[in-house]
């Protein structure tokens, strides 16, 4: 069985723990044992995004560390986190030590579909979800992390489930951190289109691969009354599972999604 | 106009400009036709990649050589027959260029479209001399008629108009009677201005690189007024970034080859103009007379700093065309000549953090800029530094610098952080209902102006897996089955029930 | 008047201060190119197969007449472009090869008014003639098949005005001097130059009539250059 580390990313762990606690039963499921090093925090985004680079180095480092207990792969369901920390070794070259020991847990470091499709060689995951899905590739993931075919692979083996593309697809949903909040009229202008763009198919569900982008965009559709389900990829690929527990969180109001009401 | 073009606060201008509902389609819609065109000119020429990493190989060479090129362009100019002159500063650039205007005594100066004789105010300092300078390049023509409206966009600088706005323009100010059928209005400018250009006294352009084994400096164009301002004009002057060089001709087709297709999306604009020193002796037309001028006005500053890829850039506005927050605000929000990632990267660089200290978070750092630009500048990671750079200079607003250093403090800790986590899942789903918190200050407010937050899951992850490993039995089997009964239940979480 | 270069050694020595390091001003060897896609476009196509990609790239994509014909037929084929574009004055670049084809002589047996380019006439005399005309004709030195252009080199007896005065520019070129793109004309340039001669002054690139989309961003053909082009391959030569 291979042993993987299961890194929760703060949104991960607080707000969306549903996600989370997905994730290390699909990894389970895949034939993973899932550790969990308690010792992290987070990635650090809001400050290092912020341009706190000197004053992020002791959580950077808090984080590395928290890694270093083991030699096996760690794995998190949040491209934006994970391409936060590959960027530690930039953040601390003037340290060489610090730099190579950022170096070794960033290569460890995988996205969840990254490492299901490349290093588990899986793409068919048994998952059933019927509908009409569109996929938003958040930037962390196809630009930052170059994970572009990875979560379709996943998705397009879903049973049931049709994905439909939409008017640029590959546009920011206007996230990008603390910009949504120091610069929030023009990251309110960018989910406005964004969701706009997403209804225009008409689809069932909303399907990410990023927490923050799904509950940036799940923000807007709520606030327009949208009836768009918005579901991690971890929802999607765990449907089946959920189908066989309890019918479906998918419909339940009780939901474990990002859901909007 | 100088490099800024307002004294609106970055906040109000966006706002302002964010009502703009013409603007903003017109924006939308270029940059999808723009974005189009030039993602099918790269992919009809294929190995695209390639071609940009030799566009930056190119432009990284002649960056780290730049004095070595700067003189061999300047020799070769001189052997030509033509004048150069290194300004280090905007204010020498201009007084030689005045010097020029006086002592030809000129009455009239017909410009093409160049970036960085706006950056120095050039026309200001021309019409003080009681000589009259027309912007012959259409969109510039355009702006300057309208009492020097400043640029939106640095290829197409009149975007944020409509035909309607430029009809009621040209009728108010050169008493144009048309329509405002575009082709009806261009053909109008064309027979307005056609004879500045027979009885213009210096031509005044740009340069898109210059050529240092050859002395020449070649001007990337579509309408034909480059080639007009370089031709009748006695005198032509040419003003340059002193970056914008290339080694040889061989590198000149590469560097063309990725802008035309990055710009507009062709093969090669309309013309692409090579000028070699004056005219020859025995030649007909072209200027009697060359000067160039070679600007620095922070660039060397720039290229011994860490934000020295910048320099790499061509003017190809392929960032700005993809930018979504451009695509929003629009070119005039940005308050500089230079808008839209680049803008957003140069114009701190080269106007300080006084006037531009905004525009390096006009971004969500989605890096889409980064992957069009034809000679691969970091965009995005610049715009980080500047946050950087603000920081360590303390120009940062002290809440955000007091928060920041909070959360940097729980973070490193472990123990604090465990604790935040577990409390937060805890309370979260407690107060935060119908997507909103009872009260909703500061940062909150900012994000509920246009989405609800999100309803928390309730109980942390930490907790569960906590919970979960201490009476783990379920595990195994769900490993051996397939089946995933693990405990506590997923799904019968207290949290959830209290919910 | 003795050309002149200005204040470079203090602004070299700043830019190399700053750097940190003295002035470089010899020994830069330029780094080969990583990648050569440039040599890899078109490089096996026949010149009868750069001319149709000319051709075809002229009418698709520069809205431009583009014909191919022979030395003989080159008389006739002149006088019905000229005569499509409703020619009234024509002015003819004074280039030798087009002597040699006897375009201004043709012409003037079906038009009143051909002018050739006079290196012994007044500069504003010949401008003049050229801002009257309608049609110029000028003579291409080579033509880029990838992105339909004509590339001229001024001289004296070639003004520049002839190609851009004028409503219409009429291009010959021998299809012998169709090459793939930008990088064999930059060639042509760089081994003049490495060789020490004086470029022409003026080197044009030229693909189709001027053109704008500064308004909407709808292209509208003719600006402040020609309102319409026209390509004349002649196919033996």
């Amino acid at each position: 069985m291979m042993k993987v580390n299961f890194f929760v990313t703060c949104l991960c762990d607080v707000v969306k723990s549903n996600v989370a606690k997905k994730t290390v039963l699909l990894l389970e499921q895949l034939g993973c044992e899932v550790l969990f090093p308690k010792e992290q925090g987070c990635c650090g985004q809001p400050s290092l995004n912020s341009g706190y680079i000197e004053s992020s180095k002791p959580a950077m480092k808090s984080l590395i560390r928290a890694f270093e207990g083991n030699d096996y792969p760690i794995v998190t369901p949040a491209g934006s986190c994970a391409a936060a920390v590959k960027k530690y070794p930039e953040y601390l070259a003037d340290e060489p030590e610090w730099a190579a020991r950022a170096q070794a847990v960033s290569d460890r470091l995988f996205e969840l579909t990254q490492f299901i499709v490349n290093e588990l060689n899986i793409v068919n995951v048994g998952a059933k979800l019927p509908g009409r899905g569109v996929y938003h590739p958040s930037c962390s993931l196809i630009r930052k992390l170059g994970v572009r075919e990875e979560p379709l692979k996943l998705l397009g083996n879903v049973e049931g489930l049709e994905l439909v593309g939409i008017k640029n697809q590959e546009t920011c949903c206007g996230f990008g951190g603390t910009f949504s909040i120091k610069m929030a009229e023009i990251s309110g202008e960018m989910v406005k289109e964004k969701a706009a763009n997403i209804t225009a198919v008409t689809p069932d569900y909303l399907i990410g691969a990023d927490v923050s982008c799904l509950m940036n965009i799940a923000g807007r559709l709520s606030r327009e009354g949208k009836t768009v389900k918005v579901l991690h990829i971890v929802d999607v690929l765990m449907s089946n599972v959920v189908d066989d527990l309890s019918q479906s969180t998918i419909t339940s109001n009780d939901s474990l999604t990002v859901e909007v009401n | 106009m100088s490099m800024k073009t307002s004294d609106v606060i970055f906040k109000q201008r966006i706002k302002d400009q964010m009502q703009d509902s013409f603007m903003r389609k017109s924006v939308a819609n270029a940059q999808e036709r723009m974005f189009t065109n030039r993602q099918l000119a790269a992919d009809k020429l294929g190995n695209w990649d390639e071609w940009r990493e030799n566009g930056k190989q190119i432009r990284e060479h002649v960056l780290d050589n730049l004095d070595y090129y700067l003189h061999q362009l300047s020799e070769n100019v001189q052997k030509a027959g033509g004048h150069v002159f290194f300004a280090e500063t905007s204010e020498q650039a201009t007084d030689y260029i005045e010097n020029i205007i006086q002592e030809k005594n000129a009455k009239k100066v017909v410009k093409s479209k160049s970036m960085v004789t706006e950056e120095i105010g050039l026309n200001a300092v021309i019409q003080r001399n009681n000589c009259e300078v027309i912007e012959t390049d259409l969109g510039e023509y355009i702006l300057q008629v309208d009492d020097c409206d400043p640029p939106s966009h640095i290829v197409v600088p009149a975007l944020h108009k409509n035909r309607e706005q430029i009809r009621g323009v040209f009728e108010d100010k050169i008493g144009y009677k048309g329509s405002s059928d575009p082709e009806e209005m261009t053909r109008f400018v064309r027979e307005h201005i056609r004879h500045d250009f027979i009885e213009a006294d210096i031509g005044i352009t740009g340069c898109n690189f210059a050529v240092a084994e050859s002395g020449s400096i070649s001007l990337v164009t579509n309408e034909g007024n480059a080639r007009l301002a370089t031709s009748l004009p006695k005198v032509h002057i040419a003003v340059m970034g002193m970056e914008r060089i290339v080694p040889t001709f061989e590198e000149l087709d590469i560097m063309v080859s990725l802008l035309c297709r990055s710009a507009v999306g062709l093969p090669l604009t309309g013309y692409v103009t090579a000028i070699t020193g004056p005219r020859e002796s025995n030649d007909m037309d072209g200027a009697e007379e060359f000067h160039l001028v070679i600007l620095d006005n922070g660039r060397s500053d720039i290229l011994a700093s860490e934000f020295k890829d910048i320099l790499r850039c061509i003017r190809c506005a392929a960032c700005v065309n993809t930018c979504p927050a451009y695509r929003h605000i629009g070119g005039q929000s940005y308050g500089s000549i230079y808008s839209g990632p680049i803008g957003a990267v140069l114009s701190p660089l080269l106007g300080g953090y006084d006037d531009f200290q905004d525009l390096p978070y006009a971004c969500s750092l989605c890096q889409a800029c980064n992957d069009v630009c034809p000679v691969k500048i970091p965009l995005s990671d610049l715009l980080l530094k500047h946050r950087e750079k603000m920081v360590i200079k303390k120009i940062t607003p002290l809440a955000e610098r007091m928060t920041v250093s909070a959360f940097n403090y729980l973070n490193s800790s472990p123990k604090l952080w465990n604790v935040a986590m577990k409390v937060g899942g805890k309370v979260a789903p407690k107060v935060i209902k119908d997507g909103k918190l009872p009260i909703n200050v500061g940062a909150v407010a900012e994000w509920t102006e246009a989405r609800d937050l999100p309803q928390p899951d309730g109980e942390s992850f930490r907790s569960w897996f906590a919970n979960r490993d201490a009476a783990d039995a379920g595990k195994e089997l769900a490993a051996v089955t397939g089946i995933v009964n693990p405990k506590p239940n997923l799904y019968s979480n207290t949290d959830k029930v209290e919910k | 008047m003795q050309a002149k270069i200005h204040n470079r050694d203090s602004f070299l020595g700043s830019l190399a201060s700053k750097l940190g390091r003295e002035i470089n001003t010899q020994g830069v060897v330029r780094p080969p190119l990583p990648h050569n896609p440039h040599h890899d476009v078109m490089a096996d196509f026949s010149q009868q197969q750069l001319a149709d990609a000319l051709l075809e790239f002229t009418k698709t994509n520069l809205n431009s007449l583009g014909v191919s014909c022979t030395k003989a037929e080159l008389h006739e084929t002149l006088i019905s472009i000229c005569t499509g574009f409703r020619a009234g004055k024509i002015v003819v670049s004074g280039d030798n090869r087009l002597a040699e084809l006897d375009v201004a002589n043709c012409l003037k047996l079906q038009f009143d008014d051909v002018y050739t380019w006079d290196v012994d006439q007044a500069h504003a005399v010949n401008i003049k003639q050229a801002e009257q005309a309608k049609v110029g004709i000028v003579f291409a030195e080579q033509a880029l098949a990838e992105s339909g252009t004509m590339v001229l080199h001024s001289a004296a007896s070639h003004g520049r005005s002839v190609s851009l005065l004028p409503e219409t520019s009429v291009f010959l070129v021998p299809q012998s001097q169709i090459v793939p793109r930008i990088t064999q004309a930059a060639k042509v340039l760089h081994d003049k130059a490495q060789a020490g001669e004086r470029l022409p002054s003026c080197v044009n690139f030229i693909s189709g009539p001027s053109s704008t989309a500064d308004i909407e961003l709808i292209k509208v053909v003719g600006v402040h250059g020609p309102i319409h082009a026209a390509y004349v391959v002649i196919a033996d030569m």
